[in-house]
This record gives structure tokens, C-alpha cells and sequence, in this order.
């Protein structure tokens, strides 16, 4: 191991007052501890992106089309009892690690709570640099953590929870240039990786329980400037601008409708069109802003050299759950529907339903079909051409009323990366079922939207979250064939909610964490079947990841605990009457990282 | 002032003007700065147009006297804007009511000290009878003045839990007994709001003194 007593790496200061800009071109001071500079870094390009060789991990789902799956297969179902630890590596951060590991030719880039980026030797563990972001110092955001980071060319882009988007060198840490993207002071603070396309990086902020006007903006990633930027709530005068009614007392609703686009999106890059994940509304009411609120919990078709909206899907309508679609459908091409074989979008989505959609010319969308993959209350059925709910209305929140609703506000699923394995033809999906809420919607005017307030047109402690029947459990794994659109198999975690993002491998693998009892798991691909655990550190909530480096491969995963998970667990726990929810799960960000013994 | 408030201030002073402080301390030259100044200038308009981030740069104006903290003599005023003005009165507040996030306002110049948002404060009055004998000793007729930022994460604790007279985080439940010192209730924050003393001048609410421990989260500012 090389010795410690890092060489600083003092970096010239910053030229441009943050905010005043939006981009500047030099970095901060001592934002970097660089310990080895990273030699022969390899380039990462358009075309290394596309085709996603499978000893790196490129980007945050691991391929543009979102499947979270590796080709690797040295880690198989007949040997991952055989797993090991082979090193480990400490954040020294706390709180919620939500970013998988990105590997470029034995490289590892590691995104930490409150911004650090940790650049590490995917097969020892040495540190090559660590940048630590300037975050203002009374900075607060709902959601500390940070997502993961996009690779082009010789750079790493980081966002900030401040709002910004930066651009560091990948062999040194230096930041180059940065852009300022989201206001955070109004709660547009970013939280979600970016995705590089075509020499742009795209981010969205969050701020969906903040009366932010949700957007993408993609900025060029040689110069930091604003290439485009999108409002996912169109303005007057844009398609869609109708379906917010200008009724009662929010006629201008749309301005601060919510719509965060606060996670990765997906690419075609056969059709050149990126498909991107809408949020929820603004306040969560949806009587506080009549009409279908497009294009709230939808899914979007984007030009990537625009951003030009090319065409949607909105899963429901007037949304007023916070069952926010912040996830992008994966792609699939081939899969069946009737006869025939589509370019698919498949999607797993916070409301409880599971969506087969099919991809259009020009974008456009088109809709196959929605199975309820956990209990939803909320939706009588689905219009058979179109996916249109029918609402059972005792389950919709409306102001001034105690209503009570299935899945929960977290959803069916929240943000937590499903699988697609195209070798078994299924999905993975790390489900919560059985867990249900309620709240009293309240007009808020002793507070304005977009102001920094905490908005969502709640108060968080009339919020009452509970397990409908508190003799089973929360967390589940449910695996789903693609093509007969059934469920295959189906792993019960008991006691616990699931936050865990999923990996599958041609290893006839699926990894994944995200349980209060600290466990990585390996499950068999097509029985469920548990093959391997070993207890982390921490909770990893982080996405699990495969990559290989001489010949060797390795599964990657940061375990710490935090945010909406931790506290989740917190509230199940001190209600749970059985003494089976554990209610002391240890904090802490480790990197960590298995193989095979050598042979 | 105490050192911690103003060495605090000045840290985020620093960090909300990297551009000159920064500069200073690396020593840049002043035909740099002046450069580097021509270049923002230049470069502002179209900043903005391109991300209309207009909000962001009304933002970055506040003027220093704005992010101080709140000064023995200041009132208080509404921290919605579209309430802002008027200097808050002990009758302007009703026993109970939720608490109010208020910001302090300099009462010679009517400058609103909004500039940071370690100024944003809860307003509320309780029965004096429910207050702890402490707790009394820093409020008036009944009210009492907390920092509205978390000791956990820092976010506004703008939650209310009507039954126990008691504040919560909406960000991570952390539950804080505003009859007892802001002490924590539940949760993961690990200390007490901190409180600011208030005294009143002929029905206005008066700032008697400087919060009582250093705002924020994390470790405490150096």
C-alpha cells in the first residue's frame, strides 16, 4: 500500500460567484487531495458507452437501455458460496449512499453524501484522489446523498446538492468548470447522477416537495455551458400547458407544479432519443392543481441534442400520491405483444403497477399493458387501449381530509434500480408491498412554493405510516418474465422494507441489499433461490455493481444507511409489535468489494 | 455577538463570494481579479438568459448587513414574503397556533436580515405555564424563538405535532419540545434548537440577546 502523507493538490481559485453564472471555467481551492495521479486513463467515448463492455461499468444502470445487468460470469450460481471480501474502503461519511461504483479499465468512481467523488484502483482499493465539493456552508437538502457521476472522455461530472454540475479532471480530481444548474436556496438541489450523451451531461434537480418547477438541462462537457433545458410542467403556449386548468384558488398552479426529474434517464441510441422518468406533483394535493398535470408521472421521449419533448406516457393523471415516475422505463427490444415483437419500454413503477409500453416512431409512446405488481387501493382498473386509472376516490388525498392509501407514498417501488437479464427474459424488482399511509391534505399559504419550505401540502407529522396487516412483512424481491408478463418467482425479506437496487449476471445471478439486517444477497436468477449472504457494515441502498480487472471479476457495492430508508425503518420499527423489525441498523459509507478466491 | 456566530457568518460569508475571497487567499494578482472581474461582468446577462437564473443572482445580492445574525434590538417579521413588512407585535400571535417562521429585521435601517438562512427563525406562543422555568426566562408573555434549522441536517423544523405542543423536521421526524428549550423529543437529532432570547418594546418583539448555541448541524463551526 502506498504510504499516506498525500501531496495536495491546491487548484487555482474560482472565477465566477456562484450564481451569477452559468458556467466557470476554473476550480476552487482545495477542493481535491490527490495521492497518485491516474496514469493511461482510458478515454471513455460515445461508442465505448453503446456498446458497455462488460468489464466496465460505465454508466449508472451499467448500459444506456437501464438494465443493471452484466455479462460476467467467472461468479456463477454453482460457486458464489465461494465469495469473499477481497477489499474495502471507508467513505468516512455517514448518512444515505445511494451511488453505484463506476469502473472505467480498472478505475472505480465512488460518489459519497454531501459530494465527495473518491477515485480509487478497482482492484486494490489505493486511493488515486478524493474531491471534496464546496457545498455553501448553510446549506440543507432533504436528500443528502448523491447518486453517482457520469464519465465522458478524460473528465468525471459530479453534481452538487447545491445545484451545481461539475466537470473534473479524471486522472487528477481537479475540478475544471462547473455549471450552475438548480437553485437549491429554493430546494432545487440535485441528488440524481448525471447521464452523458453525445458529449452532453444531463441532470435534473429535485424539488418536488418544494413547489419547484421540475427540468432537464444538458450542459456541453468541454465548457460547462448550458447546451438546453427542458421544463417537464410545459409553459403557456407548449402542448400539454392545458392539462393545468387554471380553476380555484392556484390558477398558476403549473409554475410550481413539481415534475422533478431527479433520476438518470435512459438511451436509444439506435433511435437517438432519450427516455426520461417525471416526478411527482406540487403540492402532493391534487385537487391544489385541477387537470391531468401534464407531464407529471410520466415518462418522456426527449431529443438528446435539444431536448425538445418528442413524446409521453403518463401512467396517472392529477397525480396526488407522490407516487413520482422519477424512473426511466427500461429498453427492450423484441418483447412480444400478442404476434408480434415491439421495441418495448418496461417499467416497474411507483404506483404499484408494472407497465409494458411500446417505443414509436419519433418518439412516440405507446401503451401494452399495467399488471399491479403490489396492492394498489387507489386505482379500480386500467382503460385496456390507453392505462387511464379509474380511481377509487376514498383513496385519493384530497385538502382538508384524512385519506388513507396503498402502496405507500414511497410506492411499490421507489428509486431503487430494477434488473433486466436478457438470458432468463426476466426482471428483478425490489418491491414493498403490504405497506400503506395516510395524511390530512392542507392548504399551505402561511408559506410560498419554491421558497425553500418544505411544500408538499402536508404536515409531516399528520403523516401515518403503517403495515396493513402487521403479521407480514414489507421487502420483497419479485422476479417477472417480460415476454409472458407473469411473475416467476417471488422472495419475501419479512420485517423489513427492500431499498435495494439489483444486479443480475449471465452468472444466472441476481445481487442486491437494501434490508434492515445488513445482508448482500446472491439469489438464483430463475428459482430465487438464496445462494449466498454476507452482513455489511451498514445497509447498502447503493446499486450493486460488476466489473472485471485482469481477467477477474469482481461485485461492487457501498453499504451505508440514511435518508428515507433509515428513517422508514425507524418509524416501522417503533410501531411493530412482533420484536422481529430491527430497529438498530448502524450508519456508516464502505465501499465493498467481492471476488472468487484466487485458484 | 459571540465569536462562534460571527466566525460562523464570516464562513459563510466566504462560501457564498469564493470568487474573491479565494482569490485573496491564493494570492491572485490584481490584474487577474480585475480580468477575472471584466469576464463576470461580461458574462452575467448572458448567463442568465441562457439559464434563467435570475433568482439565483437577486439571490447573491443580499447585502452583508442581511447575513448577519440576528442583533439584540432587531424585531421580526413574517419570512413570506408576500406577508414581509409590518414588525411582529405579542398580539399578532394567538396561544398554540402553529409555530411561524419568521426572519429578523434590522429596526433602524428595515433592512430584513434574509440573507442566510441560519436567520430563519420559529415564532410561537405557548401558555406561560407550560413552559419549563428556563424556558421562560428567554421568552416573552409566553413566546418563545427558535432557530428554524435542524440540528440534524439542517433543515426547517416547519412540522407541528398539535397534541404534544411540539416541533418536527418534515426531512427526518426529528421531534424538538419548544416548552423546554428546543431539547430533543425523538429522533436523530443529537441537540437542542437553539434559542433566541426575546424581550418586547412596546408590544414589539424584540431580539434580547444572540441565539444561545451555534446553528447548524455537523460538527460545530471552528
Amino acid at each position: 500500500m502506498k504510504p499516506f502523507g498525500f501531496k495536495m493538490k491546491y487548484l487555482s481559485c474560482c472565477i465566477g460567484a456562484v450564481g451569477l453564472m452559468s458556467s466557470y471555467s476554473v476550480a476552487a481551492a482545495n477542493l481535491t487531495t490527490l495521492n497518485k495521479k491516474i496514469e493511461n486513463y482510458k478515454t471513455v467515448t460515445h461508442e465505448r458507452l453503446v456498446e458497455a463492455a462488460p468489464q466496465d461499468w460505465l454508466l449508472p444502470k451499467g448500459n444506456y437501455e437501464g438494465w443493471m445487468f452484466s455479462k460476467l460470469k467467472e461468479i456463477n450460481s454453482k460457486n458464489v458460496k465461494q465469495l469473499k471480501p477481497v477489499w474495502t474502503y471507508s467513505t468516512n461519511l455517514d448518512s444515505g449512499h445511494e451511488a453505484p461504483a463506476l469502473v472505467n479499465d480498472g478505475v472505480m468512481f465512488v460518489s459519497t453524501p454531501y459530494n465527495n467523488v473518491i477515485a480509487l484502483d478497482a482492484k486494490t482499493g489505493q486511493l488515486y484522489w478524493r474531491y471534496k465539493h464546496d457545498n455553501p456552508a448553510d446549506l440543507s437538502v432533504m436528500h443528502n446523498t448523491s447518486r453517482g457521476v457520469a464519465l465522458w472522455g478524460d473528465k468525471v461530472y459530479a453534481a452538487g446538492l447545491d445545484g451545481t454540475l461539475n466537470a473534473l479532471d479524471a486522472k487528477t480530481g481537479e475540478r475544471l468548470c462547473q455549471s450552475q444548474i438548480g437553485d437549491w436556496s429554493i430546494g432545487a438541489y440535485i441528488s440524481s447522477a448525471p447521464l452523458a450523451v453525445k458529449g452532453k451531461i444531463m441532470v435534473g434537480p429535485s424539488g418536488g416537495e418544494y413547489g419547484v418547477r421540475g427540468f432537464l438541462e444538458a450542459m456541453d462537457a468541454d465548457t460547462c455551458e448550458t447546451a438546453w433545458k427542458t421544463y417537464s410542467v410545459p409553459g403557456p403556449g407548449e402542448p400539454g400547458h392545458e392539462t393545468w386548468k387554471k380553476q380555484g384558488k392556484r390558477p398558476d398552479a403549473w409554475k410550481y407544479g413539481g415534475g422533478s426529474m431527479w433520476m438518470p434517464g435512459n438511451y436509444d441510441a439506435e433511435a437517438d432519443m432519450l427516455y426520461w422518468g417525471v416526478g411527482n406533483g406540487s403540492p402532493w394535493l391534487g385537487d391544489q392543481r385541477p387537470g391531468d398535470n401534464l407531464y407529471v408521472a410520466s415518462a418522456l421521449a426527449m431529443n438528446p441534442d435539444d431536448g425538445k419533448i418528442k413524446g409521453h406516457y403518463q401512467y396517472h393523471y392529477n397525480d396526488s400520491w407522490d407516487w413520482a415516475a422519477m424512473n426511466a422505463p427500461m429498453l427492450i427490444d423484441g418483447i412480444k405483444d400478442g404476434g408480434k415483437k415491439v421495441k418495448g419500454l418496461v417499467s416497474p413503477q411507483r404506483n404499484g403497477y408494472m407497465y409494458w409500453l411500446e417505443r414509436k416512431a419519433e418518439g412516440k409512446i405507446g401503451y401494452l399493458e399495467g399488471k399491479e405488481f403490489v396492492d394498489n387501493n387507489a386505482f379500480k382498473s386500467l382503460d385496456p387501449k390507453t392505462g387511464r386509472p379509474t380511481y377509487d376516490y376514498d383513496h385519493v388525498p384530497v385538502t382538508g381530509k384524512r385519506v388513507d392509501y396503498c402502496p405507500s407514498l414511497w410506492g411499490g417501488k421507489n428509486w431503487p434500480y430494477e434488473s433486466y437479464n436478457p438470458e432468463t427474459g426476466m426482471m428483478y424488482v425490489p418491491a414493498n408491498d403490504n405497506l400503506c399511509n395516510s395524511f390530512i391534505g392542507k392548504w399551505q399559504d402561511d408559506i410560498e412554493p419554491a421558497s425553500g419550505q418544505f411544500w408538499a401540502g402536508i404536515d409531516i407529522p399528520e403523516l401515518d405510516v403503517y403495515v396493513a396487516d402487521p403479521s407480514k412483512g414489507v421487502g420483497q424481491m419479485q422476479a417477472w418474465s417480460v415476454n409472458s408478463r407473469e411473475k416467476v418467482w417471488q422472495h419475501d425479506y419479512g420485517k423489513t422494507m427492500n431499498w435495494g437496487p439489483v444486479l443480475s449476471t449471465s452468472g444466472n445471478l441476481v445481487f442486491s441489499a437494501g434490508t434492515n439486517d445488513r445482508m448482500l444477497r446472491a439469489f438464483d436468477a430463475k428459482t430465487g433461490e438464496v445462494l449466498w449472504e454476507f452482513p455489511l457494515n451498514s445497509t447498502a441502498i447503493a446499486p450493486p455493481v460488476s466489473y472485471e480487472v485482469d481477467g477477474k471479476q469482481y461485485i461492487a457495492i457501498t453499504a451505508g444507511y440514511g435518508v428515507d430508508a433509515h428513517w422508514t425503518n425507524g418509524v416501522l420499527a417503533a410501531k411493530d409489535e412482533s420484536g422481529e423489525w430491527i430497529t438498530d441498523v448502524p450508519e456508516g459509507g464502505v465501499i465493498w468489494v467481492f471476488a472468487l478466491p484466487d485458484a | 455577538m459571540t465569536k462562534d456566530n460571527n466566525d460562523m457568518h464570516a464562513d459563510l460569508n466566504k462560501s457564498t463570494c469564493c470568487a474573491c475571497s479565494q482569490a485573496n487567499e491564493n494570492n491572485v494578482t490584481d490584474n487577474k481579479r480585475r480580468s477575472i472581474l471584466k469576464y463576470l461582468a461580461a458574462s452575467i446577462p448572458a448567463a442568465n438568459l441562457l439559464t434563467g437564473n435570475t433568482a439565483l443572482a437577486a439571490m447573491k445580492k443580499k447585502s452583508p448587513e442581511s447575513k448577519l445574525p440576528p442583533q439584540v434590538g432587531d424585531r421580526l417579521t413574517y419570512f413570506n414574503k408576500r406577508l414581509r413588512g409590518p414588525k411582529l407585535t405579542i398580539s399578532d400571535l394567538e396561544i398554540s397556533d402553529k409555530q411561524t417562521l419568521v426572519v429578523p429585521i434590522d429596526p433602524n435601517t428595515g433592512e430584513v436580515r434574509d440573507g442566510s438562512r441560519y436567520n430563519q427563525i420559529l415564532l410561537q406562543k405557548l401558555s406561560i405555564e407550560h413552559l419549563s422555568e428556563d424556558t421562560q426566562k428567554i421568552s416573552t408573555h409566553g413566546i418563545v424563538a427558535y432557530t428554524a434549522i435542524c440540528t440534524h441536517n439542517g433543515c426547517p423544523v416547519t412540522g407541528w405535532v398539535k397534541d404534544e405542543e411540539n416541533y418536527m423536521c418534515p426531512c427526518h421526524q426529528s421531534v424538538f419540545d419548544p416548552k423546554n428549550g428546543g431539547s430533543v423529543v425523538s429522533g436523530p437529532a443529537a441537540r437542542n434548537l437553539p434559542a433566541l432570547p426575546l424581550t418586547e418594546e412596546n408590544g414589539e418583539l424584540v431580539v434580547a440577546a444572540e441565539f444561545n448555541s451555534w446553528i447548524g448541524f455537523g460538527k460545530p463551526p471552528k
